[in-house]
């Protein structure tokens, strides 16, 4: 292997070991990966927690352990608004769905997602008109 | 003037300085606060990955229309990665350029990304000939497509690699050597490497370049188990403004002007009170560098 691919291969191993469960790469302290991955969590957690502070407010002091129960080993795919939807799908199939306010929240986000996603299928179809200039 | 006359004699100003004073990290969040406290400002910093070049903030815009400096700062270019270089994101950088004309605009030593999979933040990059080779690469393609020079900064970690060849000044130093590239030196990131790694951060002082830094990070961060996280949402601990101390008195032998140094804070958003407070100490830091005076 060439220093390039190596290096490719020792960064997407730390990065696994990180977001998606792996173990730690070969000599890199299992302690420190352990840290940096719950510090990457809480950094997620905050992020979705922004973008959806209804849902992190129905979940209350839930949030943390539901939100690390879904994340750990799920590595994030796009940005805080799709994590907010997969969260979303992954609580209504979840114990909190009992709570009447999570579930209404997490109803209101994954509708919001898909209506989203609608329209962006319809601007791909039909791109708006272009705009007539003046006169 | 609070700091009396500057210790430096002679020596021309390092051509590096990008800006100079305090500044700090523009969010939608605290926007009023800087708008308040704006006497106390004299240059910000955006994410740019936060900020389209179309749609800016009336906030920020009116900062720009005074004059205040406004540096485009991305956080996840991975210009420490070996995928290629995200051309959107290179773009965006450049757009920000475009549209607030700053001296520069600055990035990271790390990676974000690798195997397809997003990590989310900031990791080190193993500090080898063959990881340097791949940052000299990138930061190449960087500087190539932006209207104006590249900073790059050193980040806080908490994870090395057994391959590390290199001190981190030293892996720098050969950086700014082979590309030109200036440096964002971040004070926490040094005490970051103190705590996690055992580096002393007056010896990695001394082997940089400082004539090389274009401007200042200081933020606060927190003990958690004997490892240092660099939170952003966490006062600035007394141990980093001693090296932000240490670095001021270094850079003041250089002559007068002194490299802008902006405190970046993202999280649980102090009162405007606690927000000055962080600001006239920081000021005074850098004021009173090189003349002797111990601070308080």
């Amino acid at each position: 292997m060439s220093g390039r691919e190596d290096l490719a291969a020792r960064q997407a191993a730390l990065v696994a070991a990180l977001v998606a469960g792996a173990p730690p790469p070969p000599g890199v302290d299992a302690d420190r990966v352990r840290a940096q991955s719950a510090a990457l969590l809480r950094k997620r957690g905050r992020g979705l927690a922004r973008t959806e502070p209804e849902l992190a407010a129905a979940l209350g002091r839930e949030f943390g352990p539901a939100f690390a129960a879904y994340a750990t080993g799920r590595p994030q795919v796009g940005g805080a608004a799709e994590d907010a939807a997969e969260f979303a799908r992954y609580l209504l199939t979840s114990e909190h769905a009992r709570d009447a306010e999570v579930r209404r929240a997490a109803r209101h986000i994954t509708l919001k997602r898909l209506l989203h996603r609608a329209s962006r299928h319809r601007d791909a179809e039909h791109p708006p008109a272009p705009v007539p200039t003046g006169r | 003037m609070r700091g009396g006359p500057p210790g430096g004699h002679g020596g021309s100003s390092p051509r590096e300085i990008a800006v100079g004073g305090v500044g700090i990290g523009w969010r939608p969040q605290i926007d009023l606060t800087i708008e308040r406290l704006s006497a106390a400002v004299d240059f910000v910093e955006i994410v740019a990955e936060n900020v389209h070049p179309g749609h800016v903030p009336a906030t920020l815009a009116a900062l720009r229309e005074r004059g205040v400096p406004v540096i485009p700062h991305g956080v996840s270019l991975s210009l420490g990665g070996t995928d290629s270089l995200d051309r959107s994101k290179l773009a965006r950088l450049a757009g920000l350029a475009a549209r607030f004309e700053p001296p520069l605009v600055s990035e990271h030593v790390a990676f974000c990304r690798a195997g397809g999979v997003e990590a989310g933040h900031l990791l080190p990059v193993p500090r080898t000939r063959a990881a340097l080779d791949v940052v000299v690469a990138n930061v190449r393609e960087a500087q190539a497509a932006l209207p104006v020079p590249l900073a790059v900064e050193n980040i806080a970690a908490l994870i090395s690699w057994p391959e590390d060849e290199m001190t981190e000044a030293q892996f720098l130093g050969e950086l700014v050597e082979r590309t030109g590239v200036s440096l964002l030196l971040d004070v926490a990131s040094l005490h970051t490497a103190r705590v996690n790694f055992g580096a002393d951060p007056v010896v990695a002082l001394e082997a940089l370049p400082l004539e090389r830094v274009a401007y200042v990070h200081v933020a606060g961060g927190v003990l958690r188990e004997g490892v240092w996280h660099d939170t952003h949402a966490h006062p600035v601990a007394p141990q980093i403004l001693d090296i932000l101390a240490a670095f001021a008195d270094r850079a003041r032998r250089r002559g007068p002007a002194l490299p802008g140094v902006l405190l970046e804070r993202d999280d649980a958003y102090p009162s405007d009170a606690e927000m000055a407070a962080e600001l006239t100490v920081i000021r005074d830091i850098v004021t009173s560098a090189g003349t002797g005076r111990v601070r308080a």
